[in-house]
């Protein structure tokens, strides 16, 4: 039986939603910096507009909304979801505001794709985009590639207890250190590091591949946001390939791959803990699966004559797998090619790895590679119980930090996250169907949009049918908050329509 | 060593206390998993060319 919420509760929600919305208005202050530095008048002023609606909604809200009613499991759920629906309201306005997007849908578009890492752009004319626009889309995909709601309420909320839900709702499990307030911030601290770390390294290799030390410092720090938060956006249209330079590339790889660890996996590194790499099951699964996928890409490009040269088959088949697994979406190729040059297997391989995704509590979407392992390792146990005597006790054991048996719950668990995911990539898939696409397209767009994947073979751009672009807003809220929290508000809602009192 | 300094206490002041340090060490072990990656794809892009290219 659905009970209705009363006023409270909505009040609740909106409330922690309007945080949000206060903590993205503050955001702005950096990319208005960006703006007045460049003498960009017209961008810095829609920032200082669109700071100050954020700002204002913020505060309003904490003025009029406050109620007794304690946050709970539901109402923290259904508030990350409405977080995540609103922020991109706000981003999307300075984004508007640039002209280089058709309407306020693409805008959003734009806001959600940056804030859930996915990377699929709607922007027009990418390489004329001014400085400070270029920063805030990328800057979105650093606010967003660690948590939105976690950043701006451990940063703005007291009473770490209530946070547990906000923290897991965002689509993240670990809880590293004893406390969310102490993991978030750990999370934050490896995410600064890498950066400084990241962009040095990016910013020397840009400047060797022929940038000026300024225009390569702001490549460097826009690749760098793009790369380790799994994000995909870049500052040119050519996306990687405009630098032509091996170097960029595997400075790239390593910050991607980085992207693609749970912080609880760079929490054993960071210790020196070397082992845990090769221990690990969900890093072994996400190994072994790229290698296994390249391996098919590489039959499928030699096969079709892509590349007959073992050099720029290694090259573009090693970055861009990388680019699919970790689910980044930088692209050494033009995303076109992938359906007009690369063959049917490539691309279909690039359609797994974007769908397997990277680890659990990373900053990579998809499935993610636990899952993975754990409904595999249920199967070899299930196998083995067949073969075996009857009486035989079969025991499976996963290894993540340290060794722990595999019950059935968790690989229950696991396969339903499973058949969730593989229906959220294959609602995308119909409706590009519906809209005439052919099966390949619209089942790559269609994973690229709910894993965050974001390569693209061009149906996300600015003429794409309205519905289909609110299909694939809706795939990258669904896949970043990995399903819990969108049932939760949805769950909200209908109690509100159908519920009793 | 003080017998209250236990490997928990020891871990948290790795990353708490010196992050450098920390984001160094990991960044350092990232780079060697993805160079051990990129060694496996070498290979295999030369078997897979010698074997159908």
């Amino acid at each position: 039986m659905l009970f209705r919420p009363d006023s409270a509760d909505f009040r609740l929600i909106l409330l922690y939603t309007a945080r949000v919305v206060f903590g993205i208005g503050l955001a702005m202050a950096v990319p208005l910096a960006v703006a007045l530095a460049h003498g960009e008048s017209a961008d810095a002023w829609s920032f200082v507009l669109a700071g100050s609606i954020g700002v204002t909604v913020g505060r309003l809200a904490e003025m009029t909304l406050q109620t007794r009613r304690q946050l709970d499991a539901s109402h923290a759920l259904a508030s990350v979801a409405m977080s995540w629906l609103t922020a991109p309201v706000i981003a999307g306005i300075p984004l508007f505001m640039s002209g280089h997007y058709a309407s306020f849908l693409d805008a959003y578009f734009e806001g959600m794709s940056g804030f859930a890492t996915i990377g699929l752009t709607l922007a027009n004319d990418l390489d004329h985009m001014t400085r400070s626009v270029n920063f805030w889309r990328h800057f979105m995909q650093f606010i967003g590639g660690q948590g939105i709601v976690v950043i701006v309420l451990t940063a703005f909320s007291s009473g770490a207890g209530r946070l547990g839900t906000l923290y897991s709702g965002e689509g993240r499990e670990d809880v590293i250190l004893p406390n969310i307030v102490r993991t978030a911030r750990f999370i934050w601290r490896v995410a600064l590091i890498y950066g400084v770390i990241g962009t040095g390294l990016l910013w020397i290799t840009v400047t060797l591949a022929g940038l000026s030390p300024l225009n390569a410092l702001y490549h460097a720090g826009n690749l760098f946001m793009a790369a380790f938060d799994t994000g995909g956006f870049a500052t040119q249209s050519t996306s990687v390939a405009f630098y032509r330079s091996q170097l960029v590339e595997g400075v790239l790889m390593v910050i991607m791959t980085a992207g693609a660890f749970s912080f609880a996996l760079h929490y054993q590194l960071w210790q020196g803990r070397r082992e845990e790499l090769l221990r690990n099951t969900e890093t072994r699964t996400v190994f072994t699966s790229t290698l296994v996928l390249l391996s098919i890409m590489v039959i499928g490009l030699v096969r079709t004559g892509t590349f007959d040269q073992f050099y720029p088959l290694y090259r573009h088949a090693l970055f861009n797998a990388i680019s699919a697994h970790t689910t980044t979406g930088l692209s050494t190729v033009p995303g076109r090619l992938f359906v007009t040059d690369w063959g049917a297997l490539a691309p279909a391989v690039l359609v797994a790895a974007m769908g397997i995704g990277g680890m659990a509590g990373s900053t990579a979407g998809g499935i993610k590679g636990i899952r993975i392992g754990l409904v595999l390792k249920g199967l070899k146990g299930d196998v083995r119980r067949v073969l075996l005597p009857e009486d035989a006790v079969v025991v499976e054991t996963y290894h993540a930090q340290s060794r722990q048996i595999l019950t059935s719950p968790q690989v229950r668990d696991a396969a339903l996250f499973l058949l969730l995911w593989l229906g959220l990539y294959l609602s995308g898939a119909l409706m590009g169907l519906f809209y005439g696409y052919p099966l390949e397209e619209a089942l790559f767009e269609s994973v690229a949009a709910a894993s965050s994947g974001g390569l693209s073979v061009g149906l996300a751009r600015p003429d794409l049918e309205a519905p289909l672009k609110i299909t694939y807003i809706l795939q990258m809220v669904v896949g970043r908050l990995e399903f819990i929290s969108i049932f939760a508000l949805a769950g909200y809602l209908t109690s509100a329509v159908r519920g009793r009192v | 060593m003080s017998p209250r300094r236990g490997p928990a206490r020891r871990l948290r002041q790795v990353a708490d206390a010196n992050p450098l340090q920390g984001g160094l060490t990991g960044i350092a072990l990232v780079a060697l998993a993805t160079l051990g990656l990129a060694l496996f794809a070498a290979l295999i892009c030369v078997v897979i060319l010698l074997l159908i290219g």
